[in-house]
């Protein structure tokens, strides 16, 4: 055990790494780095190879690979730093998880300014895909909040970087999928919450037009707004769904049980999916019938308000511990996109018309509104996003692909920590900003040693050899 | 409020665990060698900083038995009473190296067994004379029967386990409780690189058997409980079954 760390400083093993749609996987070269010299020494030791940080592979595609290369595992480098309980400013190394700032920061009274829709990922994950949460109409993405970050670039050097100081490096690492450096630390801007709980509501729409009114109508007064969407229905019920607006919960507004301690919520119990099933179990009949239930569970509910914690609110399927495996062997992608608002009807429209004709028919698929426009390699841009889960089967690529013409005659673009499968040309005509990015990525990085899976399928880093 | 020394504090086990314990608001006395004490400073830290407690740092040398006197008077200064104890330290060398190096041999023996015995027995004759106290320790299930390819490390695990049989035995009239834990495979720095590992857990799960174990009173667990199951039937399986099996 362990050979290769008695002649290496730093020990590497190889690992079967999936994304978490396990439609892509590969081995690579991992390495567990503890402490800050660890990064150093990996640079020094493995500097004329590919790298990639890695954090909890919550990304659904490939941005988490870098087969047959070294891959550098955060989850050990997950200490906190700094806590101002004053203004609420959290420093922590980027291995920490937001689950685990979650339970540091709610008990003084504050909590995380965006959030993903899971609460597993790394915070160095979230900055790196600059992640977005049900509130990006008033939020805007992560990065918005990040203080600041350390960024240890090919060099060695730590650059601390910021909106204002060395902000191309930072703009360039926001959104940036690892590929600028190891993202060591970072400062993260809270939020004041009077409570852990969401205030909730419910509301059905018929059809896509009405749940997109509402969304509309909605998103000036509510905090986090989210439109689950019905694909499973033919005809006149495709596109009806339902639309959850929220905001965090007064303490008043709590079970008189939980206004005792406003800040605690009652341990969640989870259970995991044991094995990969040998063939998906999500597929037509269960994703009608579990459409079916949300559906006529919410339309029974009615827009009665509800107060719930937080961890049921924004991370509901995190208690099914590796829901993923449901998906089977072949695993599942998902296609999000966001194209601007103008045209933005026609073009769901559209997508739901296509699915609908074709046998491929998506488990799941969640609308938002994006607010403001991000920079560089940054995904939200003004518009709807919407974010749809296939179930591999043969054909799915090819569907995907004229997907991608149609959102391009839309001028969308496709999410980079989601993508599996995207044309390196159509990345590039959807992320105008590219050669602005590279600009920047090799006076970083002058060899191009930072690179994963993605970078080199949509050819993100120029080939250098 | 509750304090415990925690011998070994920057193992795998060990992190989620003190998060577990400081998450309770526990005092902590953390301990690792010199050449770990970065980490430990940062993981005491991090503990102070996540969940507002106090927690103290020292220096312990398995090895070094001379220093245990002055590391127990220590701990005495600067901390206080113990309400508990966790040795966590282990040392695992690769089997084929310990059958012919009889020096690697013994220091893994003293560090597992010698070591632990030691310095539990010394902290249990207050704890004994007080009527109060918890003491906890890392054993495995492979001291539970020789297997060819892990018996050094087996054979230290087995002697500990004995041993803690014996405290309990004579501790049982004072009140304190002895609890010995029995992770199976656990993904931590130790096994980095070990391909195949059966059934293998991670360290979080194991952590929270540990302290409900300790909430509990209960004296020896197996964590995940299948271990208990598995153990049971290779402890009791005929030797001539045993010796053909690739274990």
């Amino acid at each position: 055990m362990n050979m290769r760390s008695k002649e290496r400083k730093i020990a590497l093993h190889p690992a079967h790494i999936e994304g978490w749609g396990r439609f892509r996987s590969g081995v690579a070269y991992i390495a567990h780095p503890e402490l800050e010299r660890h990064f150093s020494e990996i640079l020094s030791e493995y500097g004329s190879e590919h790298l990639l940080a890695i954090g909890d592979r919550r990304s659904y595609g490939d941005a988490c690979l870098n087969t047959d290369n070294i891959a550098i595992a955060s989850e050990r480098f997950d200490h906190a730093i700094e806590f101002d309980t004053q203004n609420g400013v959290i420093t922590c190394e980027a291995g920490i998880t937001i689950q685990s700032i979650a339970e540091t920061i709610l008990p003084k009274g504050w909590f995380l300014p965006v959030t993903p829709g899971t609460k597993y990922p790394t915070l160095g994950g979230c900055f790196a895909a600059d992640v977005h949460g049900k509130n990006h109409h008033h939020a805007g993405s992560f990065s918005k909040h990040v203080r600041w970050i350390d960024l240890m670039v090919a060099s060695g050097e730590i650059v601390r970087c910021s909106a204002d100081k060395n902000s191309e490096v930072f703009k360039a690492t926001a959104g940036g999928m690892g590929l600028t450096g190891f993202i060591l630390r970072m400062s993260l801007q809270l939020i004041p919450v009077e409570s852990a709980y969401i205030y909730t509501r419910h509301i059905n729409a018929s059809d896509l037009a009405s749940l997109m009114q509402i969304l509309i109508d909605k998103d000036n007064d509510w905090q986090y707004t989210v439109a689950w969407v019905d694909c499973s229905g033919a005809g006149e019920m495709s596109g009806r769904g339902v639309v959850n607006i929220g905001r965090h919960a007064m303490p008043e507004e709590l079970s008189i049980r939980h206004q005792v301690s406003p800040y605690k919520v009652p341990h969640r119990s989870t259970i995991r999916v044991p094995i990969i099933t040998p063939i998906s179990i999500v597929n037509r009949l269960s994703s009608r019938i579990f459409n079916e239930i949300v559906f006529s569970r919410d339309a029974m509910s009615g827009d009665a308000p509800r107060v719930v914690s937080y961890d049921k609110y924004f991370y509901p399927l995190d208690s099914i511990r590796c829901w993923n495996r449901l998906y089977g062997r072949r695993g599942f992608l998902q296609y999000q996109f966001v194209i601007p608002f103008e045209g933005g009807k026609q073009c769901l429209q559209e997508i739901l018309k296509r699915c609908n004709r074709s046998s491929f028919k998506p488990a799941l698929a969640v609308l938002k509104r994006f607010g403001e426009e991000s920079e560089l390699l940054s995904f939200p841009k003004r518009g709807w996003t919407f974010a749809l889960d296939f179930g591999y089967k043969p054909g799915l690529l090819a569907f995907l692909e004229n997907l991608d013409e149609l959102i391009l005659d839309y001028s969308g673009r496709i999410y980079l920590a989601k993508d599996a499968r995207m044309k390196a040309d159509t990345f590039l005509k959807m992320y105008p900003d590219l050669q602005e990015w590279q600009n920047i990525k090799y006076k970083l990085d002058p060899r191009g040693i930072f690179s994963s899976d993605l970078s080199r399928r949509l050819r993100i880093i120029e080939d250098q050899s | 409020m509750t304090s415990w020394l925690i011998l070994g504090a920057t193992s795998g086990i060990a992190k989620p665990l003190v998060r577990e314990f400081a998450d309770r608001g526990y005092r902590l006395f953390l301990t690792a060698r010199e050449e770990s004490s970065e980490e430990l400073r940062r993981l005491a830290h991090d503990l102070e900083v996540r969940y507002d407690v106090e927690v103290q740092t020292g220096i312990f040398e398995a090895l070094d038995f001379p220093s245990y006197g002055t590391f127990i008077l220590e701990v005495e200064k600067k901390f206080g009473m113990i309400d508990g104890v966790v040795w966590m330290i282990g040392r695992m060398h690769p089997q084929e190296e310990l059958q012919y190096d009889g020096e690697q041999a013994r220091l893994q023996h003293d560090t597992n067994y010698t070591a632990a015995m030691s310095i539990l027995s010394t902290i249990s004759e207050t704890m004994e004379k007080r009527r109060s106290g918890h003491i906890v320790a890392i054993g495995s299930p492979a001291g539970d029967r020789g297997r060819r390819s892990n018996y050094f490390y087996g054979a230290d695990k087995a002697a500990l386990h004995t041993f803690l049989e014996g405290l309990r035995h004579r501790l049982s009239r004072s009140g304190v409780k002895v609890l010995t834990v029995k992770p199976g495979p656990t993904r931590t720095p130790l096994t980095d690189g070990v391909r195949n590992l059966p059934l293998v857990t991670e360290p979080e799960i194991v952590a929270k058997d540990i302290i409900q174990a300790i909430e509990r009173g209960k004296e020896v667990i197996y964590t995940p409980r299948i271990w208990q199951l598995i153990m049971l039937v290779i402890r009791h399986l005929p030797g001539w079954i045993f010796k053909r099996a690739k274990l």
